[in-house]
């Protein structure tokens, strides 16, 4: 299953966390939120991504 | 012939149910009108007009339920008329979330104003923002310099906040002075910014086709979890 997960934190900082994709397809999955919410200020990647099976993106939204 | 014989009793009968509606109607729109005597005239003739509606949707229920004897339009009315100042409005869901929602706006105590659509010229908003008897010299003169950046956007009065906060529609931007917390606490647009983020999203993925499900967790962030479907 693909999910996206975001959790707006109480300063309405928004983190973005993709699960179940494979490679780089969860940066365009998420691409609509980030476009929705704001600039993007920081991503971590984790070894899933390199292995080309789930990929984790994080990015924050700043006021 | 026995359908056009039924077709014009139902007819006959939808016609007498709205002459007795409209033999109501000077007296429900008589209260709506003492009701928000007070509103701005164009502001009035739409509370009116939601009154009158609400009135209509109240007394086909009533008729459809074969209540036709307790229909009297003061008691109709007064219940449109409280209806329509909790800001619940006939054809749209009372959503809390929705900051353009009056239903929400008055539940959550703010207000939103566009601040564009004002004559600059005149500088009307100008000085409705800077007429505030509250503040000092120093204060009205910092405000005169501060609020010329803010006619483009969307003005949102926060609670308990002297000035609105302007939101700049272009560039996302947020525009606000609230004198270190002296003139509005930062939690209310902390809060606001929350809102229109978890909004936001789940418009966004819905538009795209995908589920979206909402849960509070216990620091007091929102965890939105989009179902984008199919395996990797």
């Amino acid at each position: 299953m693909r999910t996206i997960e975001i959790i707006v934190s109480p300063k309405g900082e928004t983190t973005v966390q993709t699960k179940g994709f494979a490679g780089s397809s969860c940066r365009e999955a998420s691409k609509f939120i980030e476009q929705a919410l704001g600039q993007r200020t920081g991503e971590r990647l984790t070894a899933e991504f390199h292995q080309q099976a789930v990929q984790q993106q994080v990015s924050q939204q700043g006021n | 012939m026995i359908a056009p014989a039924k077709s014009r009793r139902r007819k006959s009968r939808s016609r007498q149910i709205a002459e007795q509606f409209l033999a109501m109607l000077p007296l429900i729109r008589e209260q709506a009108r003492h009701a928000f005597r007070g509103e701005r005239p164009e502001r009035r003739e739409e509370l009116i007009a939601e009154v009158v509606a609400n009135c209509w949707m109240s007394y086909v229920r009533l008729i459809d339920r074969g209540l036709h004897d307790v229909i009297y339009p003061t008691p109709l009315a007064r219940f449109a008329i409280r209806q329509t100042r909790d800001g619940r409005r006939v054809g749209s869901k009372s959503n809390i979330k929705d900051v353009g929602s009056e239903y929400a706006q008055r539940r959550q105590g703010f207000t939103v104003e566009t601040l564009d659509c004002l004559d600059q010229e005149t500088g009307e908003w100008r000085e409705i923002l800077i007429e505030d008897r509250h503040a000092g010299p120093a204060e009205t003169a910092a405000a005169r310099i501060d609020v010329g950046d803010w006619f483009a956007g969307l003005g949102v009065q926060l609670p308990k906040w002297r000035y609105p906060a302007v939101c700049q529609l272009d560039t996302g931007e947020i525009r606000f002075d609230n004198f270190n917390g002296r003139w509005g606490e930062q939690q209310h647009l902390d809060r606001f910014l929350q809102m229109y983020a978890v909004e936001k999203a789940k418009i966004e993925a819905r538009r795209r086709g995908n589920t979206c499900t909402e849960q509070q967790l216990a620091d007091g962030s929102i965890k939105l979890t989009v179902n984008a479907g199919g395996a990797a």
